[in-house]
């Protein structure tokens, strides 16, 4: 036994020291993969508790128990939270983007208004929401959420800049038109400060989508990386951001954007998923 | 169908600089007038070339390019009448609303002091 073991060591030392560049990066990258998958699933599963535990401290331990035991109850308190999310956003005069998942429509709200409202035609929700408990269902939705971060494929303002002419005649030149066409296929990315990212695609198929849906990909993944490699700098454990991903018509995805102020509140509902 | 703001960025000399866009967001009518005058800002003689005159120059009251009536929403912005009817439906203003006479006349009746206008 303690023969094979020192044979096992020096045979570890002969290959460490006769390690090359090329085998040292694939090893890093084997344990960078390796660390990836299990934070991932660490941090979908502490974030799912960290739902359920805000749930039950909004709620108390009487209503969890109903919520367990009455689908009734359960749908009426998921109504509650999510009227009283809305009437929170209300109040607050912001515009706010009001997501529907059961009844598949966003809308653009203020002071409680609705200026614009959309119908979604395909809503994929990550599996992740299918696996919460009723309690963090609630927790989601029960406030509205900040938009703190908006990335899209097209111009959010297509600012032209223009410099004053030095006199009259200089100013005679034709004037130019901004031209706020959209030719790219749409697609925006819009990250709540809960750590959740909402995905707005066109559902229309022109041409340039698979590329800009490819590039929302990239976008969305190099973030997801970005995290990890943050998370293991800083020793700190990596925040599960899940990501619901709604189709609409390029028209509506166009408005919705563009109607987005930069901290505009969110209302989410998405019980009934399970 | 109503013009709005350019979203253009004009620099004029010594850092000046106006951003034309229709801003976003739950407004009030403050106040109506018919008939209204167009006090000129310092921007729109900038934007021509021409020497920035005196706050009470009467080279800075231009009468009629406003349409028959005029609705303010507070911080210079209006919702008034055209001379330019074949630009309806662009965005060519420095931030105002403008519509066509008829929408025009419409809104003008209906609204009141203090009616919420919502702008997205």
């Amino acid at each position: 036994m303690k023969q094979s073991i020192s044979v096992f060591l020096n045979r570890t030392g002969d290959w460490l020291r006769n390690i090359k560049c090329r085998d040292f990066l694939l090893i890093l990258l084997g344990i960078l993969l390796i660390s990836y998958t299990i934070t991932s699933i660490t941090a979908s599963r502490k974030k799912a508790a960290e739902l359920s535990i805000a749930g039950q401290t909004l709620n108390g331990p009487e209503i969890t128990s109903f919520l367990y035991n009455s689908e009734k109850f359960r749908q009426l308190k998921y109504e509650e939270a999510w009227l009283s999310s809305c009437i929170t956003a209300a109040k607050k005069n912001i515009f706010t983007l009001a997501v529907d998942l059961p009844d598949s429509t966003l809308s653009i709200n203020l002071g409680g208004t609705m200026l614009y409202h959309a119908r979604a035609e395909k809503i994929s929700p990550e599996k992740w929401f299918s696996s919460l408990s009723p309690e963090a269902l609630l927790s989601l939705q029960s406030s509205p959420q900040i938009l703190t971060r908006q990335w899209a494929t097209f111009k959010k303002e297509p600012i032209v800049i223009k410099q004053a002419p030095e006199n009259s005649q200089e100013a005679l030149a034709p004037q130019t038109i901004p031209d706020t066409t959209i030719t790219k296929p749409l697609m925006m990315l819009l990250s709540l400060d809960n750590q959740i990212n909402l995905a707005i695609i066109q559902s229309d198929k022109t041409k340039g989508y698979g590329r800009a849906k490819l590039s929302l990909k990239m976008h969305l993944e190099g973030k997801r990386a970005a995290a990890t490699i943050r998370s293991m700098f800083n020793r700190k454990n990596k925040i599960y951001i899940p990501l619901i991903t709604l189709e609409i018509p390029q028209k509506n995805c166009e408005t919705i954007y563009r109607a987005l102020p930069d901290s505009a509140l969110v209302t989410l509902r998405i019980n009934n998923l399970n | 169908m109503c013009s709005t703001g350019s979203y253009t960025l004009l620099k004029g000399r010594e850092n000046q600089q106006w951003i034309f866009k229709t801003p976003k967001g739950m407004f009030r009518i403050q106040g109506k007038k018919e008939n209204p005058v167009w006090k000129k800002p310092d921007w729109a003689f900038v934007e021509e070339g021409l020497p920035v005159p005196s706050e009470n120059n009467p080279s800075r009251f231009e009468y009629g390019v406003l349409g028959d009536y005029a609705l303010a929403l507070g911080d210079g912005y209006l919702i008034h009448g055209t001379l330019y009817k074949r630009f309806l439906g662009l965005p060519v203003t420095h931030g105002c609303i403008r519509l066509n006479d008829e929408d025009l006349y419409a809104v003008y009746c209906t609204l009141e002091p203090g009616s919420k206008v919502f702008i997205f």
